[in-house]
């Protein structure tokens, strides 16, 4: 065999040795955690997203591996914070986990990972991986408290607007709270409407864009994130009158049934949509060139 | 041995005995493994309420009694009448395990969620012969339908208000190994005047307490409170 075969293998047994105390360290913490997880919130709606943004981080994770890889003198006080980081983050995960809250389980990763990574690579192994780290909280399924503080006025805001647009669009529909009846039909705007779950995968969806086409325009990132929530909003607003004219025009099973799913891929591709167009409006506007994406 | 691979082993470690201890402390004794009997611990009559026989109970929609069958075991639902011909809504249900997700309803939401609006949600401590109980109460409208609610819930040995109350209750249980049962008490009236309904709805909670068996009392307001 010719040596310059030999100097670049597939897979460096000697360099990888190191890390597996780590990797099982790792994987006996959190492979129970993503279990748990898959076999029950992320088969709600509200927390869907959640597989795939695992696989983003994963993938963010990946495309660091060279800085990941590199060996660096680790300063005194990036050991001690991540010592402490790390503490702090394992007891939440041991009150998470042998208590069954979820929130604590699940949100600990990001002190743990933090910590860990903060002890073997300092503090070029944080800046080299910040982000998949702050993607991390996407991971988390919300907390009640917040939920139920952020959905209740959200619903009725939705189903005000929805309502205003169909009067005014010529619609026999009225509504009483959350209860909106068109035609002879009653529909009860649920909590899966009210917009929370896309304002949530929409932030995530959003960070990584901006994250992948760095644009060196504060105003343009600050003003793309703001627009969050409104955009959010529209998009749900979009969803919710779908699926009234849908009920209004073919009945309450295409309302309930398929149709139903196919509204959710209508919310998503509007926010999509109208999240790009803000930001070519906003790029024209504060004249910044067009983003590409990185490779690093 | 090479420094970074030290500190390795030292963080994996370190992960290792936190896997270890979290098992070490699942709780695995369930505190309802008795759960008793509300249908009987709550008496038929008392202080001159009776259940009112000319109401049948209006039974849940399918989705919404599985849900409620998936967090609750036990639930008792009547309507009391009293000599004047007042009515009242007592709905009493069990959770023998309130651990998973902080699960028992805030009624607030619940109402909410059915399309009710909330009027006037505030928490006071109701004064019941010598303890008292931090309670809930909220108006909850729906078209012409007002309906004044007064509302706890119990976790365990006590009555809970927030959130972060219960939170840190699941977590002392826990700690200690046990899962906490919750409780739910509801009293509800249609009313349009919900100060005086309220008044009523006290004076409702405290013959039922009076009419209950001195030991049971504790079951419904919690033994701490």
């Amino acid at each position: 065999m010719s040596s310059v075969l030999k100097s670049r293998p597939m897979f460096d047994a000697a360099r990888w040795m190191p890390w597996l105390p780590l990797l099982a360290g790792i994987a006996l913490l959190y492979v129970p955690t993503i279990v748990r997880l898959a076999n029950g919130l992320w088969n709600e709606e509200a927390n869907a997203h959640g597989p795939i943004i695992l696989l983003v981080v994963l993938w963010l994770a990946w495309r660091q591996r060279a800085a990941l890889a590199r060996e660096t003198p680790v300063a005194a006080t990036a050991t001690a914070l991540g010592a402490v980081a790390l503490a702090g983050g394992l007891l939440f995960y041991v009150i998470g986990r042998s208590q069954g809250i979820m929130l604590f389980e699940a949100g600990s990763t990001l002190p743990v990972l933090a910590g860990a990574l903060l002890i073997l690579r300092g503090w070029d192994g944080l800046r080299a991986l910040w982000f998949p780290l702050l993607f991390l909280v996407f991971l988390v399924p919300l907390p009640g408290f917040a939920v139920d503080a952020i959905t209740g006025p959200l619903k009725s805001q939705v189903s005000h607007v929805v309502e205003d647009m169909l009067y005014w669009a010529g619609y026999p529909i009225a509504r009483s709270g959350v209860v909106l009846s068109i035609g002879s039909y009653q529909l009860l705007v649920a909590d899966a409407c009210s917009g929370l779950n896309s304002i949530f995968s929409l932030t995530a969806l959003c960070l990584l864009y901006l994250h992948l086409t760095p644009v060196r325009s504060i105003a343009r990132n600050v003003l793309l994130i703001m627009g969050i929530v409104p955009i959010a909003f529209v998009a749900n607003v979009v969803r919710v009158t779908t699926l009234v004219l849908i009920t209004y025009y073919f009945g309450d099973e295409a309302g309930q049934g398929f149709l139903h799913g196919f509204a959710g891929m209508v919310l998503f591709i509007a926010a999509l949509l109208l999240l790009l167009a803000a930001d070519a409006v906003l790029r024209r506007l504060l004249g910044v060139k067009s983003p590409a994406l990185v490779q690093r | 041995m090479k420094n970074g691979t030290l500190r390795c082993i030292a963080v994996g470690l370190a992960m290792f005995c936190a896997s270890g201890l979290a098992l070490a402390l699942k709780p695995s004794h369930q505190k309802a493994a008795d759960a008793p009997r509300f249908e009987t611990v709550i008496p038929q009559s008392f202080g001159g309420w009776q259940i009112d026989p000319t109401v049948v109970p209006v039974v849940p929609s399918p989705d919404v009694q599985a849900n409620l069958d998936k967090i609750y075991s036990q639930i008792v639902s009547r309507t009391y009448i009293n000599g004047n011909g007042e009515r009242m809504m007592l709905t009493v249900a069990y959770g023998g395990d309130q651990s998973d997700a902080l699960k028992a309803h805030r009624q607030e939401v619940c109402y909410a969620a059915q399309g009710f609006e909330i009027h006037g949600l505030t928490h006071v401590a109701m004064d019941v012969g010598g303890a008292s109980i931090p309670v809930t109460r909220m108006q909850a409208v729906r078209g012409f339908r007002s309906e004044p609610v007064t509302y706890w819930l119990t976790m365990g040995d006590r009555v809970v208000v927030g959130r972060l109350e219960r939170l840190l209750t699941q977590i002392r249980y826990g700690l200690a190994g046990r899962i906490p049962d919750g409780l739910l008490v509801r009293v509800s009236s249609l009313s349009d005047d919900p100060q005086a309904a309220f008044h009523a709805q006290d004076q409702f909670i405290r013959d039922l307490l009076a009419g209950m068996k001195p030991q049971d009392v504790p079951l419904l307001i919690g033994a701490r409170s």
